[in-house]
């Protein structure tokens, strides 16, 4: 990362470097080099695709459309117009553009297979109005005669001026997708992709996420296609079918997801083999496919993957680049100071009911939560605490009623604006990112905050000034509760660790309220002491927390109010000790006919 | 105790780095009816899909009729004789009543029959409905379709995962006091509930779990009026 | 009018085999198989083989080219989704994809490239009522694929296998805690669908000719008419499968029926090609995706909390 790369890894990328540079110089035949380009016309489009596909996580088939669009759009303009590349080349993006464009917006929100095949679906229309549009296109022959580029007058000629274009493009490709992957906007895409509702909770907003994301894969496609058509000197059906679909998803499988030697690496591989392998013949593709399949199983993430994991972790660096931030504004967190129980509730549920399939999860409930004050909320499995955090969080709407934060509307509300505005969770199951560090996972929390979007990615400085607030400002709440040696990562971590990980990362968010899902289980006793400690501490900043646990020891000492929920109704209400006693709650817990318990 | 139905010695179970069982041992004799008491989240389903087979334990042994589990598919111990009524009942939604227990069947189409019938005849509210599809019908009634598609497979040994769980107080008694007869004929039981005073109303012995430990055990009657218990129960000490 | 309505039957009848068998896989494993048009294009090479060795007509080649699908189905089974069935659902799209990819190269590397024909159900003949002309073909392709979807319903209304298959679509897990072997199930579930597809091949390829290329053709059409006619649904399947051999028997034939279109209409006879009914059909298909994503029947299964 930010300066944290080992000798190791420098010497690797500067291998991989002088080997791609060494290649032409060594196969220099003709034959050799056209293939290298095409090669490197591919290296582009999967470059683009790991946006959609490796960094989003979603398979779109969109891909093969982005790249035939490029090629006919050049194509087109070129033959028809005698259009230079100056103008031929950003068209041929900038109409991939608005084709992801118009596409994502219907299709974004479809859940994995719907989205995969409607983006399928549009590339074969695509592909057939292209074949049917005889006179526009050249029908199923193609448009032939596409001129090689021509920047300014000066014609690119075939052989080594072509090739030095093409990776030419590939190098800036390389680079602007570094750029914005290798920030702040890259964590939160990683914690995207691995766990949306942990990402809509920290106030990203995932289906802009998507949509960049397919825009940029868009645009990477344009381009391959804008530059395979000067290379075959064709534009033809063949770049919209789904075999270069098919080819770009095998390059992106075999070499890798994320890294970008991945993507180089699995398209001159993907482009050499059938000429390596030519003694197989029709054969090459059943093997092609067969060790797609092997890879899946066993070698997921790609042979950029594989060797990933082979080399040590760097080093991180972080504390000098917290130490680059030090004393600015951001980096540590407010100190709201002592504030005196108020009156009026910080977060209030008005009424609200959420019926499931002709159940009532909750029925008419209502909740007031004050600032400062810790309410625990009990009541037996399935009874509808769950519910109530889902409705609050905006992951569920009410069917009716109200949930208003400082006197604000927020009923309905999407979950990542529901974040945003303050109010922050943790859950049962801890849903921490295990592939990144303790550091990592924290510091996204800051991602609205310090306005994190794709132009303060393409923008930001090899410091990454707003990535160094938020992890200073992440490093102090850790401090805080009690986690040093941040770097590590987060799933080899004990249980009680985690625990409070999941609790800095809420309180990262900056909020006015905290709801916590089951945050004592699975902790021992001492652990459970120090947890409450810890969470008084917080309260006493002002935050109003909200704490579902059935653990009545941990909960009789921490919580100052105390609410029984059953049958999605509140059945009592009020301090800890009455609780205790209440015949309606002993009754929903044990069963009826049983006698309170002596007082404490 | 070299007779035991089900015998688990020393079983543990894990999700990655969370123990959700230590250290169990418990056993379960012919013809008993055994309660798994504890709070939410105490380890009772656990317990019960790690004798299932839907959890895989990483220490331990559990022996059923004297025959070692370890490694045994899921399907395979259902045809040894352990019947399962899931927490959340999951009866097939798009399947009948009638299909319901069919599917459960291992034995031949007559003693199909003749069993569905005599399942009928314990819940009588199912033969009304034997062609309504699963996910029509109310809670109760799929807490009974739950439990009549266990005794399909002809048990030895009934799994009862929270049979009250979403079931109005009238319903909890219906189907939990039903128990004991469904069992009469020698087959033996396991009943994780919540509800542990109904629980131990109706079983023989009983264990209390409590953060994946056993912490107390013993005959039900005795647990059923110790105070001590009863507090463990809610999470003191 | 009767004429497009016996062949729109006969391709939606065909259609309606090949949709049918990928809801099948679809509820048993909640993965979409993307080689189940290749299912399609070797059934027919299954039966163009089998047909030259024992030149009789399609129907007595039938059973053996159900038993032969069937195995391939277990094959497809073994390579595609055994692996891959712990991993993510993305998996197993992209190593059907894959499958499909090596049956179709198969099949070009035996056969070559030609397109064949598959023998006739029961014979080519034709005879005429008034103006129509009714294929011998066609009505033997609506015979026979009504028989077998009916089978295909019995086995699953009235058989305990097939109850258990449905067991086994709608919760895995339970099913297994009856007694049901669920890998055993999901697996038969592929033969089944496989053996369906290769109908649906047969059937079609008399008259379209086969192909080697055609199994992604196949795959898109299934998929929208399941989409269609509602995600999941058996009967869905169907219509939705009636719904697209609609669009690719009557738009090309608008300009015959309502001759005073093409003068109405510029570049009328472009927009009813073969090819712009296959556009129509897509553009349906996102439609409905757009609205209506369950389709026509939605999800049957619903659940109560």
């Amino acid at each position: 990362m930010v300066g944290a790369i080992s000798f190791r890894r420098i010497s690797m990328m500067a291998a991989g470097i002088a080997a791609l540079v060494a290649w032409p110089f060594v196969f220099s035949t003709p034959f050799d080099l056209r293939m290298y380009g095409i090669a490197g016309i591919f290296a582009i489009m999967v470059l683009g695709y790991q946006f959609i596909f490796g960094h989003a996580g979603a398979l779109a088939l969109s891909q093969g459309a982005f790249f035939g669009l490029g090629a006919y759009v050049t194509g087109l303009m070129a033959v028809n117009w005698g259009a230079e590349f100056a103008i031929t080349f950003p068209m041929s993006i900038v109409l991939a553009v608005a084709l992801a464009a118009l596409i994502a917006l219907p299709v974004l929100r479809l859940s994995s297979h719907y989205f995969a095949l409607a983006t399928l679906g549009i590339g074969q229309v695509i592909a057939l109005i292209a074949i049917e549009w005889v006179s526009l296109t050249g029908g199923a022959n193609g448009l032939a005669g596409v001129p090689l580029p021509s920047i300014f007058g000066f014609t690119v000629a075939r052989g080594w001026p072509l090739l030095i274009l093409i990776w030419g493009f590939v190098a800036i490709g390389a680079l602007l997708s570094w750029q914005i992957m290798r920030g702040f906007y890259g964590k939160a895409c990683h914690v995207m992709r691995e766990d949306e509702v942990v990402a809509r909770s920290l106030g990203i907003d995932i289906d802009r996420m998507r949509f960049t994301m397919l825009l940029l894969s868009g645009a990477y496609g344009g381009a391959a296609g804008a530059l395979y058509a000067h290379a075959i000197r064709i534009a033809s059906p063949e770049a919209l079918e789904f075999k270069t679909m098919l080819a770009c998803l095998t390059m992106v499988v075999v070499g890798g997801r994320t890294r970008i030697g991945g993507a180089i690496l699995g398209a001159i591989l993907i482009v050499h083999l059938p000429e390596w392998f030519r003694f197989f013949d029709r054969a090459y593709l059943i093997f092609n496919s067969a060790i797609l399949i092997a890879l899946l199983a066993v070698a997921p993430e790609g042979i950029a993957g594989v060797i990933a994991r082979l080399l040590p972790r760097p080093p991180s660096s972080h504390a000098k680049v917290i130490e680059s931030v030090r004393g600015e504004e951001g980096t540590l967190p407010e100190r709201r100071g002592l504030l005196l129980p108020s009156v009026t509730p910080i977060l209030e549920v008005r009424n609200i009911v959420k019926t499931f399939g002709g159940v009532r999860a909750l029925d008419d409930i209502s909740i007031k939560l004050r600032r400062g004050a810790i309410t625990a909320v009990i009541g037996p499995n399935g009874s509808g605490k769950t519910t109530l955090v889902n409705c609050i969080t905006g992951v569920d709407t009410p069917d009716s009623g109200r949930i208003l934060l400082a006197d604000v509307d927020i009923t309905g509300i999407r979950a990542h604006d529901v974040s945003s505005r303050g109010i922050a969770r943790t859950f049962q199951n801890l849903r921490l990112i295990d592939d990144l560090s303790i550091l990592d996972n924290v510091a996204v929390a800051r991602f609205r905050a310090e306005h994190v979007t794709l132009r303060q990615a393409l923008g930001s400085s090899i410091q990454d000034k707003a990535q160094a607030r938020a992890y200073a400002h992440a490093q102090h709440l850790l401090h805080r509760l009690g986690v040093e040696d941040v770097d590590r990562l987060c799933g080899s971590l004990p249980y009680g660790v985690k625990r409070r990980v999941e609790i800095a990362r809420a309180l990262a968010l900056d909020p006015m309220v905290i709801l916590l899902d089951e945050p004592a289980a699975g902790l021992n006793e001492s652990e459970q002491n120090d947890l409450a400690g810890r969470l008084q501490d917080i309260a006493a900043d002002g935050i109003a927390l909200l704490i579902i646990d059935h653990n009545m020891p941990f909960l009789q000492s921490l919580a100052t109010y105390m609410i029984c929920i059953d049958h999605g109704r509140l059945i009592a209400e009020g301090r800890p000790r009455e609780i205790y006693q209440n015949p309606a709650v002993l009754e929903a817990y044990l069963g009826p006919r049983s006698a309170p318990l002596a007082a404490e | 105790m070299s007779e035991a139905l089900l015998n688990l010695a020393h079983v543990s179970v894990s999700y990655g780095q969370i123990v959700a069982l230590d250290d169990i041992d418990l056993t379960i004799g012919k013809g008993e009816i055994v309660a798994l008491v504890g709070s939410n989240g105490a380890g009772k389903t656990t317990l019960i899909k790690t004798i299932v087979g839907l959890l895989d334990p990483n220490g331990g042994m559990i022996e059923f009729e004297g025959r070692p589990l370890a490694r045994m598919p899921v399907h395979r111990r259902a045809r040894l004789g352990i019947g399962y009524s899931p927490e959340g009942r999951r009866v097939f939604p798009g399947l009948s009543v009638q299909e319901n227990l069919e599917v459960a069947a291992t034995a031949g189409a007559k003693d199909t029959i003749r069993l569905i019938d005599e399942i009928y005849a314990i819940f009588p509210g199912l033969a009304q409905k034997s062609k309504s599809l699963g996910w029509t019908l109310s809670g109760g009634q799929q807490q009974m379709l739950a439990i009549g598609r266990a005794l399909m497979v002809q048990p030895r040994l009934l799994l009862l995962d929270e049979p009250s769980l979403g079931l109005s107080p009238k319903l909890t008694d219906e189907v939990l006091f039903r128990i004991p007869d469904i069992v009469a004929g020698g087959t033996s039981a396991l009943l994780a509930e919540q509800n542990m005073l109904k629980a131990l109303e109706i079983s023989h012995r009983a264990y209390v779990l409590r953060n994946g430990r056993i912490v107390r055990s013993g005959r039900s009657s005795e647990l059923r009026d110790d105070n001590d218990v009863r507090e463990a129960f809610l999470g003191g000490r | 009018m009767l004429q497009l309505t016996i062949n729109t039957l006969a391709l939606g009848a065909a259609y309606a085999l090949v949709a049918m068998g990928f809801v099948l896989i679809l509820n048993a494993t909640n993965a979409v198989n993307f080689a189940h048009g290749a299912l399609v294009m070797l059934g027919s090479y299954i039966a163009f083989t089998i047909g030259s060795l024992l030149p009789v007509v399609g129907l007595l080649l039938l059973p053996l080219l159900l038993i032969a699908a069937a195995i391939v189905g277990l094959l497809l089974y073994f390579i595609a989704y055994l692996p891959l069935k712990d991993k993510p659902v993305t998996s197993v799209f992209i190593s059907t994809i894959s499958a499909g990819v090596i049956f179709e190269n198969a099949v070009l590397l035996i056969y070559g490239p030609e397109p064949r024909i598959t023998p006739p159900v029961i014979g080519t003949s034709a005879f005429k009522i008034g103006d129509t002309v009714i294929s011998e073909q066609s009505l033997a392709v609506i015979a026979a694929a009504a028989v077998l979807i009916v089978g295909q319903q019995l086995l699953f209304t009235r058989t305990r296998l097939g109850k258990q298959l449905r067991a086994a679509a709608q919760d895995p897990d339970i099913a297994a805690a009856c007694g049901m072997n669920v890998g055993l199930m999901v697996a038969l579930t592929f033969a089944i669908a496989a053996a369906l597809a290769a109908a649906a091949g047969m059937f079609l390829s008399a008259t379209y000719y086969a192909s080697p290329t055609d199994g992604a053709n196949y795959t898109m059409k299934a998929y929208i008419a399941v989409t269609i006619g509602g995600w999941g649904s058996i009967p869905g399947a169907v219509i939705g499968a009636l719904l697209v051999a609609l669009f690719e028997v009557v738009i090309p034939s608008l300009p015959a029926l309502f001759p005073a279109l093409m003068q109405a209409v510029p570049h009328a006879a472009d927009l009813f090609t073969m090819t712009a009914s296959t556009i129509a059909l897509f553009i349906a298909f996102l439609i409905v995706l757009l609205f209506r994503p369950q389709g026509l029947f939605g999800e049957t299964i619903k659940r109560r909390a």
